[in-house]
């Protein structure tokens, strides 16, 4: 015992000796890795390692043996990877690193099952993620949507802005519930944000809800035609709210003088128009 | 002595320091703030608490200086700061990408602009051009200290990689430790090998004998092994300050050495020189370690410590000194006893002048001490870690830096004891945010951490979405208040791990860098604030920056106590092995002066009293006493009466030795404090360099002065006529 104990010390010194030699040799490593990872799979530097992963050589059984790595870095971007198996996202659902759960939660290999289990999971970071990944379970999402967390219920309409398939399903899933007024919440607030998915911006421009509609006609994301649209809409504030959309182009505006029935709007559209013009 | 007993006395040697080689190798570096902490009953409870309360981890800055912020730049940032903290021993980091709900991001990114996120969040994470991550270590182990060593090595790379970024700072109290680390193993890297070459050079010089070279090294291995095998096992650590005791081994023991070397060689014979060395090594070693125990009265750990096993080392020095020539030097033979090294090329005569000099020179070394008093006195102390390394050191810069751009990274911590229950009820949580609210309007108060700020993040992340529409949590019900901290933990459970005990309720504040002045006013408004907030019981203070205070208010007091036990202890003992009252007020003067020269030089080098100071002036008077014990004890064994005879055969018997070994201590400290760029060490070894050369000179001549008062009468007792 004593003398490993001798041995380790006296190689440990030999080891800072060489350090700084060892730090230069190692970006060399690093920055061979990516070109030929079969190399540097079992490399003695985690940054080495993970670099491995950005080379499309990669194989299977390298990235099972680093979803077992010591550093949780590279078990992150393991998890991140778009060749890891489900089988070895399962694995890595369970790490006790958040990085690394949260990447497996955005991971679009990873499936149902894992994902349900993710979503339980106490840090939010983890999981909210579940909801950027086009396989999470539409239950998942309704059990948030209506939950009387506020802070829950931002994230998820935040991170459904984002995923038209998944908003949609939400939203068909509620319609058949007839959980109209949650519904028509959800649409009001993803309509918000300008970062939404145009698609989702134009299916909102015909929501039967005016005021899902108002918050499409303010988005300054709004495609051109659901603009163009919307300045045709039965209600007037809709349409007002389409004047001052910095999207909308003059020709947009041409049109509603030439047909907007009310005065005041017709006003405000060819005050917007002279202003655009100079 | 027989060969045999020789032979087994040699092999004896050998086996002690195989056996203690491993522990000793095994000693770990350690330079954190707990290693220094001060031995106060208060200090240690109010940790204790904490210790109990809440995880004890400690927290640093990394900042990235970005060319420009936007969301690409922050990305990237980000992916950076995962790159280098995904060490082992970084417990986790806090970042804008990671703590920051994406929503809020997104609110921050279209509506608030990055520029004034930071208003918006718990910690200015994105300010200016930089983006700032807390990382978050373990606490004072090696694994901290491997990890930020890893870092600091790896930035360089990433500052020269990402063309987004154009500098990377790293600050904090681990990071502090770790550079305190690096520049106290100069010791071990640089002054040790140094050393070696340069007392070699003097042996052979002195001695011409590779035989002589062999034992004293054999010798100084042998206390080494044995010493730091002993401070190993019984599970120390080396810091910036226990790092000396090994050079401190080296170096008495090749002082003592020298004194055995020089004996054998006038008594021609081993046992005789051994013999005559007896008594004066064993009163050396007495008052040596006299010196060094007093440092143990001392309530910083590390001065005690070193205080403690330089004191059991001098006890090791003096037993491997004598087993070596028991053993190795009478198997092997040293040959040296033709070299006459007695009063040759020594200028004998002309020291023996100086104690001729007027007893009005004693004027001179009492002038000094009185100067020297005041000196110390006066003498303004630095205890800040940052401080000891140069003005353009790396870890000064960057904390400098971020302090300006960002936040200070001097923690405090305070504990306020609250009401039974999962959840804060409404009163103490107003009590707690008002108080937080006036402890952010303080002066050097940069940011601070607690569950309320969290609380506050997590209701300005709904605010604007929801019905929830009341933005001051210190003005919303009961209910709420209780719904808010519900989401909290459900959402970050381990906030409420960190920030929230059974009975305390945790305020991290990190302020900037003060001295003690500033400290002790800030600490004095947040006692009064507290007080205004009348919560039912009294807080408890504590954290890095109050620790660090400590050591400085007790640095002065160490030393001031230490050297009183000193002088008093290795008096007492002197008086009693040479059996003279007088030895008393004979030997004060001139031991005195060498440590009211080091306390002149402190104004002169315009050196504050620090950690490395401090200890200084005990140790000098340990090792300068060595000289006059072994004077006196050569003048007080000739039993003729005179000074003049008495002090001839003193200097005669013991003049080469104290040249040679005051030569080796003055050149050996003088290379540690000019090759050291760190100050504690600088300081170290200038003074004591300062200390020994005014020691040597006390010696020849302030002592034979005073000698020949004594004997003239003028002091005591006359003991004869002659006067010189």
């Amino acid at each position: 015992m004593k003398r490993h104990k001798v041995l380790t010390t006296l190689l440990g010194l030999l080891l800072t000796c060489c350090d700084s030699s060892n730090t230069e040799d190692m970006w060399k490593r690093y920055a061979n890795a990516s070109l030929n990872p079969g190399n540097y799979h079992s490399d003695a530097h985690y940054l080495v390692r993970s670099r491995t992963l950005l080379s499309d050589k990669i194989s299977s059984q390298a990235l099972q043996a680093l979803a077992k790595d010591s550093s949780w870095y590279v078990r992150s971007k393991v998890a991140q990877h778009e060749k890891t198996t489900p089988q070895i996202l399962a694995l890595l659902a369970k790490d006790e690193q958040l990085q690394v759960r949260r990447a497996v939660a955005q991971n679009g290999n990873t499936s149902p099952e894992v994902l349900v289990e993710l979503a339980k999971d106490p840090q939010w970071q983890v999981r909210f993620a579940v909801a950027d990944n086009d396989n999470v379970p539409v239950s998942i999402l309704h059990e948030w949507c209506t939950s009387p967390s506020h802070f829950t219920k931002k994230e998820l309409f935040y991170r459904l802005a984002h995923h038209y398939d998944t908003f949609r399903k939400l939203r068909d899933l509620l319609d058949n519930k007839n959980e109209t007024a949650i519904a028509e919440k959800m649409c009001s607030e993803v309509a918000r944000y300008t970062c939404a998915h145009p698609e989702i911006l134009r299916d909102l421009s015909k929501h039967p809800n005016y005021e899902v509609r108002l918050q499409v006609a303010q988005n300054s994301s709004t495609p051109a035609d659901c603009l163009q649209d919307l300045a045709k809409d039965e209600d007037e504030s809709v349409r007002s709210e389409v004047i001052y959309n910095s999207s909308t182009t003059k020709e947009i505006l041409e049109a509603m003088i030439a047909t907007e029935e009310d005065e005041d709007i017709k006003e405000e559209a060819q005050d917007m128009l002279d202003e655009k013009e100079e | 002595m027989n060969k045999k007993i020789a032979l087994a006395v040699f092999l004896l040697q050998i086996i002690t320091i195989i056996c203690f080689v491993s522990p000793a190798i095994s000693v770990k570096q350690n330079n954190s703030v707990a290693t220094f902490m001060v031995n106060s009953v208060v200090a240690k409870q109010n940790d204790h608490t904490f210790a109990q309360n809440f995880p004890r981890d400690e927290t640093t800055v990394l900042c990235i200086e970005l060319n420009e912020i936007n969301r690409e730049n922050i990305v990237v940032a980000e992916e950076i700061i995962e790159q280098l903290v995904s060490e082992p021993g970084v417990v986790r980091h806090h970042s804008f990408l990671l703590d920051t709900p994406p929503s809020l991001q997104f609110q921050i990114d279209e509506q608030i602009g990055w520029q004034k996120s930071s208003e918006e969040l718990i910690f200015p994470f994105i300010k200016q051009n930089f983006y700032t991550a807390l990382v978050v270590f373990e606490h004072d182990n090696d694994r901290q200290q491997n990890a930020i060593g890893n870092i600091i090595h790896k930035i360089p790379f990433f500052i020269r990689h990402y063309a987004q970024i154009s500098n990377i700072h790293f600050a904090g109290e681990p990071v502090v430790s770790y550079h305190l680390g690096l520049s106290s193993l100069e010791v071990k890297t640089k002054f040790f090998p140094t050393l070696i070459v340069f007392c070699s050079l003097v042996m052979f010089w002195v001695f011409r004998s590779i035989g002589v070279l062999i034992a004293w090294l054999l010798a100084i291995v042998n206390a080494l092994v044995v010493s730091m095998g002993i401070f190993g096992l019984m599970g120390n650590s080396l810091n910036l300050i226990t790092n000396l005791i090994p050079v401190l081994i080296f170096v008495l023991s090749t002082a003592m050495h020298m004194h055995i070397l020089l004996s054998l060689t006038y008594f021609e014979d081993y046992i005789s020189g051994l013999k005559e060395k007896l008594i004066p090594n064993f009163l050396v070693a007495l008052t040596t370690s006299i010196g060094f125990g007093s440092l143990m009265v001392s309530n910083v750990k590390p001065i005690y410590l070193l205080g403690k096993y330089t004191s059991i080392s001098v006890w090791i020095i003096f037993a491997t000194c004598y087993i070596t020539h028991l053993g190795f030097s009478l198997l092997f033979g040293l040959n040296l006893y033709k070299k006459k090294i007695h009063g040759k090329g020594l200028p004998q005569d002309k020291i023996f002048i100086l104690g001729k000099l007027n007893g009005g020179w004693l004027l001179v070394p009492i002038a000094m001490i009185a100067l020297g008093v005041v000196t110390v006195v006066y003498n303004s102390s630095e205890s800040n870690g940052l401080k000891y390394f140069p003005q353009h050191h790396t870890i000064r810069e960057n904390s400098a830096y971020i302090q300006k751009n960002i936040t200070g990274s001097s923690g405090i911590e305070i504990l306020i004891p609250k009401p039974q229950g999962k959840f804060l009820e409404e009163n103490f949580y107003r009590q707690v945010a008002l108080f937080e609210q006036q402890l952010k309007a303080l002066e050097h108060i940069r940011h601070t951490i607690s569950l309320n700020q969290y609380l506050r993040f997590a209701t300005k992340s709904t605010i604007g979405f929801s019905e929830y529409e009341e933005e001051d949590l210190t003005i919303a019900s009961s209910t709420t208040l209780e719904t808010m901290q519900k989401q909290l933990q459900e959402n970050s459970p381990h906030i409420f791990t960190h920030f929230v005990s059974e009975n305390y309720y945790r305020i991290q504040i990190l302020c900037n860098a003060i001295g003690s002045e500033h400290f002790h006013q800030l600490k004095s408004k947040i006692n009064a604030l507290y007080a205004q907030q009348k919560f039912h019981k009294d807080f408890i203070f504590t954290g890095t920056l109050d620790q660090v205070i400590q050591i400085q208010m007790y640095l002065l007091q160490s030393m001031g106590e230490s050297l009183f036990f000193t002088v008093l202890f290795s008096l007492i003992l002197m008086t009693l092995f040479l059996k003279n009252i007088h030895v008393i007020y004979l030997a004060i003067i001139p031991n005195l002066f060498p440590i009211a020269c080091m306390a002149c030089a402190l104004k002169v080098f315009d050196f504050p009293t620090t950690i490395g100071t401090v200890m200084v002036f005990s140790i000098a008077f340990g090792i300068a006493v060595d000289s006059t014990i072994h004077l006196f004890h050569s003048f007080y064994r000739l039993q003729q009466p005179g000074f003049a005879k008495k002090w001839s055969y003193s200097l005669a018997m013991n003049i080469s030795a104290i040249w040679i070994t005051s030569f080796i201590l003055f050149g050996a400290f003088l290379l540690i404090g000019l090759l050291s760029s760190f100050l504690p060490t600088t300081q170290f070894g200038l003074l004591l360099a300062v200390g020994m050369i005014s020691a040597w000179f006390g010696d020849v001549s302030f002592l034979p002065i005073s000698l020949r008062l004594y004997t003239q009468g003028l002091f005591g007792k006359e003991k004869n006529n002659e006067a010189s």
